[in-house]
């Protein structure tokens, strides 16, 4: 990949849902275009339904546009199959959510190791535990790593979500609303582990929020609204 | 970690609900592996069954009622040193206690020596003593008789001469023997023996060979012929040969003696009349062989004068151009015409008679069955001749017991009816003087054209004693064949195998009994792994996003599948053991009924066990793939945004016109049927009800799905309570309320339609039920052999003229075979057939026809025997349809092949069939072609009885006093034809049971579907009681939301069932039929109340709020 190439782009892309017989299309996105750059933090803000999620998943290739494009260096992925894209989400991307989504079956290591499972065998690589054990010690769950998600508070299970996204050494973390669903101080720590880490992995990192002072903490903060994009610029260091 | 090991977690993590799944397919598998079980166990029961009768015995020669010398199978066993035979004399009887206090009727009475126990299954010494009976395990049972005691034997007393030839006298057919019982022979020292194929165990009593063979007036014969089977196994063609290499004249019933009248050497047989294939060959052989055919006949009138009974004779060379012997040439003209007659000069005395006179000779004529019809020919006297030399030969006469051996006229006593009356002394003195010798002479023409029959057209051949060309035995054996004769060893252990695969499979049959069980226990496996998936939506989601491809998410729910179908399989195939356990007490129990009572050994085999198991879990994996597929289809935004509800909505859109379009098309559909039922004819009506109500039920389920969707559509507000929040919450997930309404409806109009369609009893008194409007039907162990519709047979069995007034008769032959109906689980190789003059029962108009090959001639299907309808040589059937269906897996048109005791092959064509009548298991053909066809099978040995029904107990009683000897065995037509309803009337209880298993677990689905709907909703459930909803209306609420489904289910299902049942219901459906399914259906309601009421208790038991506060 070149490295002056932006690591993922969004060229005019629109998204409209069918709406009931007879009526017109949704339109959810209308002509966005943005881009993230290698180890940049970027927030999307926006009053609920104004198509934040729809952007973070039409970004992870979880969602398809209804046109325009996606460029994650120097590979277009709106086109991808599924298989294509399951591989590119394994390979480059981390996705935190705002339910952090843990299989409550699975310990905390175990939790961290689910997509290591993709890689086929990679999650019997002990490389692949250390670094998981390691990377539960950086969030501070050294002690919990066998501990089940259910005799866990909602803080340490959205840090172990924080440590699943990175197990694969993405080149973007994606984060909708990964603070959403934890009280106020809770959020804060989560969110400032999620962008230190990031940082100092040099992962790009893409959020979508209602916290504005959560969003103003990170590189560039865009607005969302009525589907249409708008770039507030950088916020203050 | 490892992906198994997530596989594990998951197991582990969700135990409950893939337990449940797994017992579902448990129960699934039970169910499949348990039939398959009961389909080994018949399998393996009727071949150890075909063992234990057939011992080790590989064919069997099997002579009817030609006596062949016991002799022969030494001289066969000598010629091939490996083979064993042993000779047989089997003799159909009945058998009682001393005091008569116990009966047995259709007793097989065998004359055997050791040979024939050394082909038992397990060779044993049985001392067999004269005097002394040996009798079978069922035998001594039936008559609780033990060693020591004594017991009469009445046999059908064996004769070379056909009890159908009606001058045989009829007095000496049955023989009784009063014989000490020496002890009981089990089943594997060959109690069991028998070549009838059927589950139903013979009465077989073994007696010394020599000693019944004395007793019997045959001594040293024997009627069947055992081969067993050893290393070498001797080829068929090798017996053949052995057969015709050792085979003698005497095996014929054929004595040539020199005639001392002419000098020539009389062949001559104890049946009387002469073999066809004996005269062709002698034709060929000899010449100057000379015919003759002599006969007795009722009288010999000229104008007023007539004498009574007297013999004539036949006479004529045997072959064209040929001339008679000697010795005849002066007393018969070489060309005597075919109207002439030489008669003796006593006669003319007698007549007053001259040359060129007229006479007319009445005599009877041998018609079908044994009815007597008096025939006459005129002749012209051509020759006057003194009864001296060959014409005064009393040897002309064959040798009829009861006549030709009577002492004097007084003392005559042949089958036919003698006026005694009309005897005058000069014939005694005639008789006296001349014994039987004829009174007259007629060309052998003639006498062929009057009075040829079924049994011959020739009572002796004379050939020249002397002379090089002189006829002698051994080349008249070498002009024929044995097999012309039926001395043939048949393989009947190969028949004994085939007939051992059983009509029915058994496995598909309880298959498809348990189909409903089956299914419901796969749909609810499929429900609970659908919900455990659908539990893990986000998780799939979570995966999917995290870069886990579709196969690879996919794979991971396989593996559980894999786990939970193959436990289960593996489980449910181990409880089938005490399944078909079970199965199998009912079948000895309560439903023996479907199985004739037959004893059924559990035969289990781990290939069964293995190919059950692996099915079953095929079938769970596709039920399981089913019911996930939707959601595995859905992508990662989809799964991880969760609720299903928003699709409910985005359904209705689509369903708003299809599901009442299809819903409103099945009901008229439907209601067409029903009209169609009603104008149409029986047959129709049943078809057209049935399927009326197979729409109506698609209609009830669709209507309901609709009603579902609109209910999620509904936005009026203002109408808004917690009623319609009930059912709006019904509808939430409209798919899983479907399928528990679709599962109970299907149930109960599967439980409802089969329980009271039960087949009806018709009205025996109709001439178009099953039973033909005959009240009664008999059937004797030894054949009858009067004609009971007649004042003299009535008379001579002493039936009350005043009871008999206005009862008559239909008799029928029976040439033996397999019984080819339901209460055989034997596959019938040669079905039984029976032989009826069909102008009695066409005159009645009697039975229903389900179908028949060709268009009637006039209007009873019945004269399709009389009329040629079928190739030349082929002989026309009438079966009745479910034995034609089901036992012989027939149609119309097939023709099936029988060997007669002659070795010809006999073919009958099926052109029509009957509609459920007590004639089931049998082929029905003319008797005219019975008599043709077996001309071995004397006398009728079934009738079919017409009498008034206030009368039926009484003459039922006097029959069977009257025919006690002859086993006579009454019984009502309609007992009969229940017997045989009972078997499908059995099936379908299996099936309601095993459907209402069924349906028990579709009620345990409904509660599943409960539990789930509200652990979903919990949250929501709280929120209502946070906004003041006490947990009574909590519980109000979901009570309504369920008890509709229920009601729904179960609504549907029974008005679905009303039309399926309504010609069932209108003709006889019983009160208790009608009960049981009232309270199956009652039990189906509470039991699915009591699991709506369970599953509601338990999903609102706990805090509700602790839900809302998760939220």
């Amino acid at each position: 990949m070149n490295e002056s190439q932006p690591l993922l782009r969004a060229i005019h892309v629109t998204k409209q849902y069918p709406g009931p017989a007879g009526a017109q299309p949704l339109t959810v996105l209308a002509d966005v275009s943005l881009q993230v750059d290698r180890g940049q933090s970027l927030a999307v803000v926006g009053p609920s339904g104004c198509g934040k999620s729809t952007l973070l998943n039409i970004l992870g290739a979880l969602d398809a546009p209804t046109s325009g494009e996606i460029w994650c260096g120097g590979q277009r992925i709106d086109d991808f199959s599924p298989r294509d894209s399951a591989a590119f989400r394994r390979d480059r991307l981390g996705f935190i959510f705002q339910m952090h989504h843990l299989l409550p079956q699975c310990t905390a290591i175990e939790n961290v190791l689910i997509p290591t499972l993709a890689r086929g065998n990679a999650a019997r690589d002990s490389a692949a535990n250390q670094r998981a054990q390691q990377l539960l010690a950086d969030v501070g769950l050294g002690e919990r790593l066998h501990h089940l998600p259910g005799q866990l508070s909602g803080g340490e299970c959205q840090r172990i979500a924080v440590v699943r996204a990175l197990i694969n050494e993405p080149d973007v973390v994606l984060a909708d609303e990964p603070t959403g669903s934890l009280d106020g101080d809770t959020a804060q720590d989560v969110w400032s582990m999620l962008v230190r880490m990031c940082r100092q992995r040099q992962v790009a990192f893409v959020a979508v929020t209602h916290a504005r002072p959560l969003a103003e903490q990170l590189d560039r903060l865009l607005e969302l609204h009525s589907g249409a994009l708008a770039d507030r610029g950088a916020t203050a260091p | 970690m490892t992906r198994w090991r997530l596989v594990w977690r998951s197991i582990v993590y969700d135990r409950r609900s893939l337990l449940a799944a797994l017992l579902g397919a448990a129960l699934a598998a039970m169910a499949l592996v348990g039939s398959l079980i009961i389909g080994d166990s018949v399998r393996f029961t009727l071949r150890q069954q075909a063992h234990l009768r057939i011992g080790s015995v590989d064919r069997a020669m099997i002579t009817g009622d030609r006596l062949i010398r016991a002799d022969l199978a030494d001289a066969i066993s000598a010629a091939l040193p490996q083979t064993s035979i042993a000779p047989v004399l089997q003799l159909q009887g009945v058998a009682a206690t001393a005091d008569r206090s116990r009966r047995a009727l259709d007793v097989a009475v065998l004359g055997v020596d050791e040979r024939f126990f050394d082909m038992a299954p397990s060779p044993a010494a049985i001392d067999l003593q004269p005097g002394q009976v040996w009798l079978n395990v069922p035998l001594a049972a039936q008559l609780s008789a033990d060693a020591g005691d004594a017991i009469i034997l009445r046999v059908n007393k064996p004769s070379a001469l056909s009890r159908d030839l009606t001058f045989a006298t009829t007095d000496d057919a049955v023989l009784a023997l009063r014989v000490d019982v020496a002890g009981v022979v089990n089943d594997h020292q060959f109690g069991r023996f028998s070549l009838a194929a059927n589950q139903a165990p013979p009465l077989n009593a073994f007696v010394p060979l020599a000693w019944l063979g004395e007793q019997a007036g045959q001594s040293g014969r024997a009627n069947l012929l055992l081969q067993r089977s050893g290393e070498p196994q001797p080829a068929a063609e090798q017996l053949a040969a052995a057969v015709a290499g050792n085979w003698s004249i005497d095996d014929l019933s054929l004595a040539p003696r020199p005639s001392p009248t002419d000098g020539s050497i009389e062949w001559r047989t104890s049946r009387v009349f002469l073999d066809g294939e004996v005269v062709h060959a002698a034709a060929r052989l000899e010449p100057q062989a000379t015919g003759l055919l002599t006969y007795f006949v009722n009288e010999v009138r000229r104008h007023d004068r007539s004498t009574p009974y007297s013999t004539i004779t036949g006479i004529g060379p045997l072959n064209e151009g040929g001339t008679l012997p000697e010795a005849w040439q002066p007393i018969i003209p070489a060309d005597l015409a075919a109207d002439e007659i030489v008669i003796t000069q006593w006669l003319a005395d007698d007549l007053a008679a001259s040359v060129g006179d007229r006479l007319e000779v009445r005599y009877f004529e041998l018609t079908a069955g044994r009815t007597l019809r008096e025939a006459s020919a005129g002749f012209k006297v051509r020759a006057i001749i003194e009864p001296a030399g060959p014409a005064a030969d009393p040897d002309l006469m064959p040798d009829i017991p009861g006549l030709t051996d009577s002492a004097d006229c007084r003392d005559w006593n042949p089958g036919v009816p003698i006026d005694l009356d009309r005897i005058r002394d000069k014939d005694e003195q005639y008789w006296d003087e001349h014994r039987s010798a004829p009174k007259a002479f007629i060309s052998l023409a003639a006498a062929r054209a009057l009075w040829s029959n079924r049994f011959g057209s020739l009572t002796a051949i004379r050939t020249p004693a002397t002379g090089p060309d002189g006829l002698e035995a051994a080349a008249l054996l070498a002009q024929l064949s044995p097999a012309d004769f039926g001395l043939t060893f048949d393989p009947i252990r190969e028949a004994a195998l085939a007939a051992a695969n059983p009509t029915t499979d058994f496995g598909g049959l309880f298959i498809g009994l348990s189909l409903f069980l089956i299914a419901s226990a796969l749909l609810l496996t499929a429900m609970l792994f659908a919900f455990t998936v659908d539990q893990r939506r986000r998780q799939m989601g979570t995966l999917l996003a995290v870069g886990w491809s579709d196969w690879m998410v996919r794979s991971w729910l396989l593996r559980e599948a894999v786990l939970v179908a193959a436990t289960g399989s593996v489980v449910g195939a181990l409880l089938a053991i005490a399944y078909s356990r079970a199965l199998l007490a009912a079948l000895e129990g309560i439903w023996s009924g479907a199985v004739a009572s037959a004893t059924l050994e559990l035969h289990i085999t781990w290939t069964t066990l293995a190919m059950g198991a692996v099915i079953s879990f095929v079938a769970a994996m596709i039920a399981m793939h089913l019911a996930a597929r939707r959601l595995l289809k859905q992508h990662a935004v989809q799964l991880l945004s969760g609720d299903a509800a928003e699709r409910a909505a985005s359904m209705a859109t689509r369903s708003r016109w299809l599901l009442p379009t299809a819903a409103m098309t099945c009901l008229i559909a439907g209601l067409g049927c029903i009209g169609w039922g009603v104008v149409g004819d029986q047959g129709a009506a049943i078809a057209a009800f049935f399927t009326s109500g197979t729409l109506l039920l698609i209609a009830g389920i669709l209507a309901s799905r609709w009603i579902l969707t609109h209910l999620v559509t509904q936005t009026d507000d203002a109408r808004l309570n917690t009623r319609l929040l009930a059912l709006r919450s019904a509808a939430r997930r409209p798919g899983r309320s479907t399928a528990a309404i679709a599962l109970l409806a299907c149930g109960c109009f599967l439980v409802v339609a089969v329980g009271l369609n039960r087949l009806p009893m018709p009205d025996p008194t109709s001439r178009h039920s099953g039973t033909g409007g005959f009240a009664l039907m008999g059937q004797s162990s030894i054949p009858l052999l009067a004609d009971l519709n007649t004042p003299e047979a009535r008379q001579a069995a002493n039936l009350d003229a005043e009871l008999f007034g206005d009862v008559s008769f239909v008799p029928l032959r029976i040439r033996a075979g397999d019984e080819a109906s339901c209460l055989n689980l034997n596959r019938a190789q040669q079905p039984r057939v029976l032989g009826v003059n069909p102008d009695l029962l066409a005159q009645r108009d009697a039975f229903a026809f389900a179908s028949t090959l060709h268009d009637t001639p006039n209007p009873s299907p019945w004269s399709l025997l009389a009329a040629r309808v079928s190739e030349p040589g082929v002989i026309p059937a009438i079966v009745d349809q479910a034995s034609m269906m089901w036992a012989m897996h027939r149609s119309l048109g097939d023709v099936i092949a029988y060997q007669n005791a002659q070795g010809e092959t006999v073919k009958l064509q099926l052109v029509a069939s009957l509609a459920n009548s007590i004639l089931q298991g049998n082929l029905v053909i003319s008797e005219a072609d019975f008599e043709r066809a077996f001309p071995s099978e004397a006398g009728h040995r079934m009738l079919l009885i017409d009498c008034p029904a206030d009368k039926a107990d009484a003459v039922s009683e006097a029959l069977m006093r009257a025919f006690a000897d002859i086993g006579l065995q009454v019984t009502p037509t309609a007992q009969r034809l229940a017997e045989f309803s009972a078997v499908q009337n059995t099936y379908m209880a299996v099936f309601q049971v095993l459907g209402g298993l069924g349906v028990l677990v579709g009620t345990a689905g409904l509660g599943m579907v409960l539990v789930r709907n509200v652990s979903e909703r919990r949250g929501e459930l709280a929120l209502l009681a946070a906004v003041g909803f006490v947990p009574r209306d909590v519980r109000r609420l979901l009570l309504i939301e369920h008890a509709a489904l229920l009601a729904l289910g179960l609504g549907v299902g029974v008005i679905a069932a009303v039309p399926a049942v309504w010609p069932a219901m209108a003709q006889s459906a019983s009160s208790a039929s009608i009960g049981i399914t009232l309270a199956i259906v009652v039990l189906i309601a509470a039991s699915g109340a009591l699991s709506v009421v369970l599953a509601t208790h338990w999903a609102t038991c706990g805090r509700l709020m602790d839900s809302l506060r998760r939220e």
